[in-house]
C-alpha cells in the first residue's frame, strides 16, 4: 500500500477515534464511531481483507443504529446524559492511555526486524473453510450467543413485566394510604380548630 | 515509499490508547462501551496489517482479525442488553451510579 492514501486514512482514523471518546454528547460519539469503523474498513479493505472489511461496517452499523434507535425511544432517552467537556478523571485516562500506548509503539519498534514472511498464497475463505473450519464454527457461535445473550438481557420479558407491575401496584396503595392518611389529619385540625375559633369570636 | 509493519503497530497502537484513555474516563455506559469497541479495533488494524505485509498466506492474522470483529459484535449486542437492563433496574446509565446501587 502506497504511504499517502495509508497517512489520510491513518489521520482520519485517529480523528475519529478521538472525537468518539471526547464527544460530550452520546449521539455525536456514536457518528465519529461510525466514521471510524468506514475509515477503519477502507483501510483494512486497501490490505485485501474485504471480509474483515465488511464484517466491521456491518457490527458497527448495526451497534450505532440499534444505540441512536434506542435512544429515540422515549423510555431510554435519559440514558444518553452529555458528559463535561473535561472530564474530571481525564488526566488518569490520559496517563495511563499514553503509557500503553508508547508501551505498545516501543515493543513493535524493538522487534520490528522479527516479522514473520509467509509463503505460498491462500484466501481467507479456503483458511476458514478447509484449515481452519473450528474457528468459524466458534466465531458463529460466539456471535449467536452474545447476539441471544443481548437480546435476553436487553428485552422486557414477562416476568419483569409483571414485578414492574406489581411495584407500581404497591407505589399506588401505599400513595392512596398516604393521601388519606393525610385527609384524616387534616380533617382532625379542622375539628379541633372549629371550637377554639368559635369560642373566641 | 511504502507502508511497513511499523505503520500499522503505531496506528493500532494510538487507537488502543484512545480506547484505554476513553474506558478509564467515560461515565455514560454507552460511552464506556463505544470505547470498549476501538479496544476491540485497534489488534484488528495490526493483525490485518501484518498479515498484508507478511506475505499473505497463509491468512491466519486475517481469520484473528475476522475473529476479534464478531468478538467485538458479541460483546457489542451483550453489553448493550446489560445497558438497558440496568436503566430500566436503577434508572441511570452513569457507572457511578451502578457502583453506589451495588453497594
Amino acid at each position: 500500500m502506497n504511504a499517502v492514501p495509508f497517512y489520510i486514512l491513518a489521520i482520519l482514523v485517529v480523528a475519529a477515534a478521538a472525537a468518539a471518546v471526547a464527544a460530550p454528547r452520546i449521539r455525536d460519539a456514536a457518528a465519529a464511531l461510525l466514521v471510524f469503523a468506514v475509515a477503519t474498513a477502507v483501510l483494512v479493505a486497501a490490505t485485501g481483507a474485504y471480509l474483515v472489511a465488511v464484517a466491521e461496517v456491518i457490527v458497527v452499523v448495526v451497534g450505532s443504529g440499534a444505540i441512536l434507535w434506542l435512544l429515540r425511544r422515549g423510555g431510554y432517552r435519559g440514558l444518553a446524559r452529555a458528559a463535561p467537556l473535561v472530564p474530571p478523571r481525564w488526566w488518569l485516562g490520559a496517563g495511563v492511555g499514553f503509557g500503553i500506548g508508547a508501551l505498545l509503539v516501543v515493543v513493535f519498534v524493538a522487534s520490528g526486524a522479527d516479522w514473520f514472511q509467509g509463503s505460498g498464497q491462500a484466501s481467507l475463505i479456503t483458511v476458514l473453510h478447509y484449515q481452519e473450519p473450528y474457528a468459524l464454527v466458534i466465531a458463529v457461535v460466539l456471535a449467536a450467543f452474545g447476539l441471544g445473550g443481548g437480546f435476553l438481557l436487553g428485552r422486557v420479558g414477562d416476568d419483569e413485566r409483571e414485578t414492574d407491575a406489581m411495584i407500581a401496584a404497591r407505589r399506588h396503595r401505599e400513595e392512596r394510604v398516604r393521601l388519606r392518611r393525610e385527609a384524616r389529619e387534616a380533617a382532625r385540625r379542622a375539628r379541633r380548630e372549629a371550637p377554639a375559633a368559635g369560642g373566641g369570636g | 515509499m511504502n507502508v511497513g509493519p511499523g505503520h500499522y503497530a503505531v496506528l493500532s497502537a494510538v487507537v488502543f490508547a484512545l480506547g484505554l484513555y476513553g474506558v478509564l474516563v467515560r461515565s455514560n455506559m454507552l460511552g464506556v462501551l463505544i470505547a470498549v469497541f476501538l479496544l476491540f479495533s485497534a489488534p484488528v488494524i495490526a493483525l490485518v496489517g501484518f498479515s498484508h505485509i507478511g506475505g499473505g498466506a497463509p491468512p491466519l492474522g486475517e481469520a484473528l482479525a475476522l475473529f476479534g470483529v464478531v468478538a467485538a459484535a458479541a460483546q457489542l449486542a451483550t453489553a448493550i442488553g446489560i445497558t438497558l437492563l440496568v436503566w430500566r433496574r436503577i434508572g441511570s446509565g452513569e457507572v457511578d451510579d451502578l457502583m453506589e446501587a451495588d453497594e
